[in-house]
This record gives C-alpha cells, structure tokens and sequence, in this order.
C-alpha cells in the first residue's frame, strides 16, 4: 500500500513539475475572472424585495403570453418560468441571483466541462510519453508488477481531476464571497423534475452536479487512459474520447431517436448522471441503478483491457 | 567457485517467425565484469532486455540469485539494475528528482543513498540541475547512478560507453571497474566495439547473429609451460640470433627486433644469456596478441 502510494506520489510530481497543469490551473482562474467580469458588468443589481419583484416579473410575462405577437413556439418557455417564480413564491425561496456568492458558484459549475476536457488530455499522455520519453525501460524494469504501475497512473489522474474540482468550487465561492457578500444567499435551488417542481439546498445542488460530473470524467478519463495504453498515441486517445465526450450526448440522443433497444447499452449514453437529478433519461428504460451498472460494467472493460496489454507487452526501442 | 549470480539457459527469443536470440547459455559471476560483444543487430539489446524483465522469453530461462526472471520476475529483480540502449531521463525533472522518482519505486527514498551513488558516478556538482542541461556523458553517469540505487547484485549495462569522447569512457570504465571490485557486484556490459570491451572486462561473450559463438577470457595468467612470443630488441642483432640458436630457439628478425616462441618459464634464462655474453638489452616483451587478432583468426576475419 505504502508502495502504491509512492507511485502516485511519483506521477504527481512528474506532472507538477511541468508547465501542462500550471497551464490549465491559469486558463481555470482565467475563465473564472471572466465569469465575474461579465456578471459586473452584465447583471442588474438584484433586487432588495425579491418577492415584489417576481410578482411584477410574472405579470409582465403573462402580459406577453396574451399578447398575439409573441411567437407559439416561445410559450412553452415562459410559461415554465412564470411556474419557477410563482413556486418560489409560495415557498419561500429567492432566486439565485448571479450577484450573490452562491448564485455565482452556480454561474462557473459548467467549467467542469473545461475540468473535464483537460483531464482527458493528461489521460490520453500519462502512459503514451513514457513510452516517446524513452523512460518506459526505467520503469518497468523495476522488481515490481506492472499493472500498479498502470493502476497508480490513473490514480493519480483522478486525483488531479478531484483537486481541479475542489479548486474550481472553492476559488469561485471564495471570489463570489468577497465580490457580492454573504447577505443575500438563496439557500435552495429549485429545479424541475419530470414536470415537477422540488427544491434542494444548494449544497446538495453543488454536491449533485459535480458528482455527477465526476462520475461522467471517470469514466471518460479510463476510456483516455485505455486507449493511450493500447496505441502508445495520445493524438488518437485525445481526439476519440473528445468526440465521444462532447458529440457523445448528441449520437445517442439521434440513436435513440430510432428507438432501438441497444441505445441504453452504449457507454456514453450513460455517462451524464446528472440527466436524472435534472431533465430526464436519454433512452427509454432507462434508471440511475441501470445506468450505475453499465458504467461500473464498461469501466472494468476499460481497465482491463488497457491492463492486460501493459502486462502483456514487450518494451521494445 | 562460487555460485553465479546469473544464470542464462537455452535463452530463446522469438519475435513472429524470426529467432532473434538462439539458445544462449552463460554464467555471469560476482565481482566480474562481462562483456558482451557483437556488431549491431546481433541480439544484444534483446537479451538485455528479457534479463531486465523488458522483455518475454520466447524459451529458456535466466535465473537471478536463484529466482527465474520467467516466473518470479519481481523477486529475480529485486537485485538488478540496468541500463538499456540510451540513459533516457526525465528531462523536465533534476538528476536528484530522477533518482528519488526510481528509487521510491522499490523502497522509502532515502537521501543517504542517493548521495551515495551521486558521488561514486560524479554527479554532485550537476544533481540538483535539470536533466535537459546535462552532457551525454553526464547522463549515462546519471543512468548509471540509477542502476545502481538498490544495490544491485547485477548491473547490466547496454552500450554505456556509446557516444563518449575517450575521457568519458575512461571514467566509466574505472567507475565499473571499482564497482565490480569494492562492492564485488557482477557487472554485464554490452558493446559493439571490441577495444572497448577488451579494456573494460575480464571475460567477454561473443555474439553474432543472436548466437553466441566464442566466450574469451581476456586477462589471462601465462601458465608455466605455455609457448608464448617474445619480441626482443637487442644489439649485435646476428650476434643474439646465435645465441639463441644455441639454445635451441628458432629467431626471426623483423622491423629491428627479434620474435621468439618461447615456453613461459625459459625467460629468465634466455635473459641471462643475453647478459652473460654481453648484448646490450633494450627490451625483451611479450608480444600480447590482441583480442582482435584472435578473434579475426577465429571467425576468418569476419567483420565485426
Ligand atoms: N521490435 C522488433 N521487432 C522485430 N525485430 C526486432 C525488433 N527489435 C529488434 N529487432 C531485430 O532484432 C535483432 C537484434 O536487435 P538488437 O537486440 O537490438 O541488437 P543489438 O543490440 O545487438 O544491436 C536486429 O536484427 C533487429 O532488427
Ligand atoms: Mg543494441
């Protein structure tokens, strides 16, 4: 164990003590500082009597749902808005606003896309540089088995991911703190489920999402990581688990479109967890337990696969 | 003698339908430095690469200390360290980093050490440089350190010398030499050059083809009653060249000196006759017949 341990400890360093992560870190902070800039200058100043405010915000939407020039096909939207602000009306809870800490921690949550994409890339080149380093022979000439050598990269990749998270969650609460206060804090998120209205706090909200985000780079980060292993390519591994990452929700949703019954099987058709806290199943027959299995099922597939080659492989130039 | 730490039986690698490496068989000792010489593409690479756990083996096996590096690879290599074609480091990081990065691969890092091996190869000055600003030569030192970590019982050494000026060889060779010496660790070091390994070690394999065919010891004590040639420098030459056939000992003369074949033992006398008659003696030599020699004559002057 203590072994293992010093194996991650090792591709740690190794990754620190380059300029890629530090990189990424800065275009995080980037994105970070440019959220904010935007909500200065874009967002009004939220209202003092919130619930004096969404009352005359629902009349005024409801003005436009008489009014014959607004178009059908905007209806269904408005009329879902006015339903938000009637229900956090009746129980008491402000709106998010995007000037207020907690508001703006819900503005930066999509940067865990940004998170996800650069773990894919340090994923897809953990196992293939050893290899165009040359330092693959030091490695695993050691007296010791090779797939802890495999299994503590990947360790360390999640672990890296996790810290991005935190990192994220933590800089963009902290700046929201100092920049908007502490006053004013909507405490509940309310979100829609099959047609329904709930509300969580916004912790269990935060806690949700980014749990089901990290599930999603879990699993997109073995796929990376597998096929880096299997082709000693981080080209190929980047570009495939890109398109799979970004076009995967599309392809399955134009799959499922034909309703065929192995949509639910595919492996990024299930990636996205959060579909069942928010929206809903991408395929027919589809449930969060379904979805659990399939990816525990496809990442035993993935680090198998990329374990069994390692193992098996002769290190040759 | 006592038991090898390697031993390497029937060692086959086959890679698709070609035989790489064909059935080798040798012993390689505490305390030795053992060559391994061959042109390029005989194999060398490929057996250092199966001894190091780089590589399966098709057939055979090579027992480390007693351990199969077929089935118990992690327990055969608990004593190995190795170097195989180029000192490949991790840029990026400093020599120091780089030797904490392997050492903690088999045990807690401990500094104590790392000064050590630091220090025995050279590199005190520059450890705490980044490896991309390090020589060649500083590298292969740094490669050597890292083999050299755990304390192996075995170094294996691919192609140390390749790329150094003759200063750079020369200090590796006498780092090795004080290894194999002071800490009585085996040492298996390949090349393609055959001075090189002449200089550097005590026994050498050759291969060819991926088959071993000669195994050479290169310090070799003249026994008593072996014949060996002499070159002499003496002057009246004709005046010599009689007394040795006195003596019974056939003389050619030949670029100014005298070649003589003559047993090992009947050198003092031959000296003492020279001097008894007065001949002005300016050297009396073995003419050492290089291992390049022998090998030439051995393989028909196949090129090396
Ligand atoms: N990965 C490989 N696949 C097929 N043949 C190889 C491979 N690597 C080396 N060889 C062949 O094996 C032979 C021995 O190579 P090598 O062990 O590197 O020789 P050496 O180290 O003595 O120069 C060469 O003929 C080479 O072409
Ligand atoms: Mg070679």
């Amino acid at each position: 164990m203590m072994q293992f341990l010093r194996l991650v400890k090792n591709e740690n360093m190794k990754l620190y003590k380059r300029k890629l992560l530090w990189v990424m870190v800065l275009i995080l902070a980037a994105s970070i500082t440019l959220s904010l800039v935007i909500t200065l200058k874009t967002a009004d100043k939220h209202p003092k009597d919130w619930k004096h405010h969404l009352k005359t915000e629902i009349a005024s939407k409801e003005a436009e749902l008489a009014d014959k020039k607004t178009p059908e096909d905007f209806k269904p939207e408005i009329k879902k808005e006015i339903k938000f602000d009637q229900y956090r009306i009746n129980h008491n809870i402000p709106p998010m606003y995007s000037d207020t800490a907690v508001g703006f921690v819900n503005e930066t949550l999509g940067y865990s896309g940004l998170i996800t994409l650069f773990i894919i890339i340090i994923a897809s080149s953990i196992v293939s540089q050893e290899y165009s380093w040359g330092t693959i022979k030091l490695v695993l000439m050691r007296p010791l088995k090779r797939w802890k050598v495999l299994l503590a990269k990947y360790v360390s990749v999640i672990f890296n991911a996790l810290i991005l998270f935190l990192l994220l969650m933590i800089v963009s609460f902290t700046v929201g703190m100092i920049v908007f206060g502490i006053d004013d804090m909507s405490s509940r998120f309310v979100f829609e489920e099959q047609d329904k209205l709930k509300d969580v706090s916004v912790f269990t909200h935060f806690l949700q999402y980014f749990g089901s985000k990290f599930v999603g780079l879990i699993m997109i980060a073995a796929f990376a990581f597998m096929l880096s292993t299997i082709f000693k390519n981080n080209a190929l591994a980047i570009a495939l688990s890109i398109i799979i990452q970004f076009a995967g929700s599309i392809i399955s949703s134009l799959l499922s479109a034909f309703d065929k019954g192995f949509v639910k099987y595919i492996f990024f058709t299930n990636t996205d967890l959060y579909k069942y806290v928010e929206g809903s199943p991408p395929a027919k027959g589809m449930s969060l337990e379904f979805s659990i299995i399939v990816l525990i099922i496809y990442f035993v597939i993935f680090m198998g696969i990329a374990i069994v080659i390692f193992e098996k492989r002769d290190v040759t130039s | 003698m006592a038991e090898p730490v390697a031993k390497i039986r029937h060692l086959t690698k086959r890679m698709g339908n070609r035989e790489i490496v064909k059935d080798l068989n040798f012993d390689i000792h505490k305390g030795e430095i053992l060559g391994f010489l061959g042109p390029n593409g005989a194999g060398k690479t490929t057996t250092m690469r199966m001894m190091v756990g780089l590589m399966s083996i098709s057939e055979g096996d090579i027992k480390i200390n007693g351990k199969s590096v077929r089935r118990h690879k992690e327990a055969a290599l608990k004593k190995v360290g190795g170097m195989i074609e180029n000192p490949e480091m991790y840029q990026f990081l400093s020599g120091f980093d780089n030797l904490v990065h392997f050492q903690s691969m088999m045990g807690p890092v401990n500094k104590q050490r790392i000064k050590e091996v630091t220090k025995l190869v050279g590199l005190e000055g520059a450890i705490k440089n980044k490896v991309k600003t390090y020589s060649l030569g500083m590298r292969q030192r740094l490669g050597i350190a890292q083999a050299l970590l755990h304390s192996p019982d075995l170094l294996i050494l691919d192609e140390p010398t390749n790329g150094l000026d003759p200063s750079g060889i020369r200090e590796i060779r006498d780092y090795l030499r004080r290894l194999a010496r002071e800490e009585d660790i085996a040492v298996f070091v390949s090349s393609h050059l055959l001075s090189e390994v002449e200089l550097l070690c005590d026994r050498i394999i050759i291969i060819q083809n991926g088959v071993i065919t000669d195994v050479e010891n290169v310090r070799q004590d003249n026994s008593e009653d072996e014949t060996i040639t002499m070159a002499l420098r003496v002057v009246p030459q004709d005046k010599a060249i009689g007394i040795l056939n006195d003596l019974n000992i056939a003389a050619r003369a030949e670029d100014g000196r005298l070649f003589v074949n003559i047993a090992y033992k009947q050198i003092p006398k031959l000296n003492q006759k020279l001097v008894e008659h007065q001949l002005d003696i300016y050297a009396i030599e073995p003419l050492k017949q290089s291992l390049e020699e022998r090998f030439l004559a051995k393989t028909g002057g196949g090129q090396l």
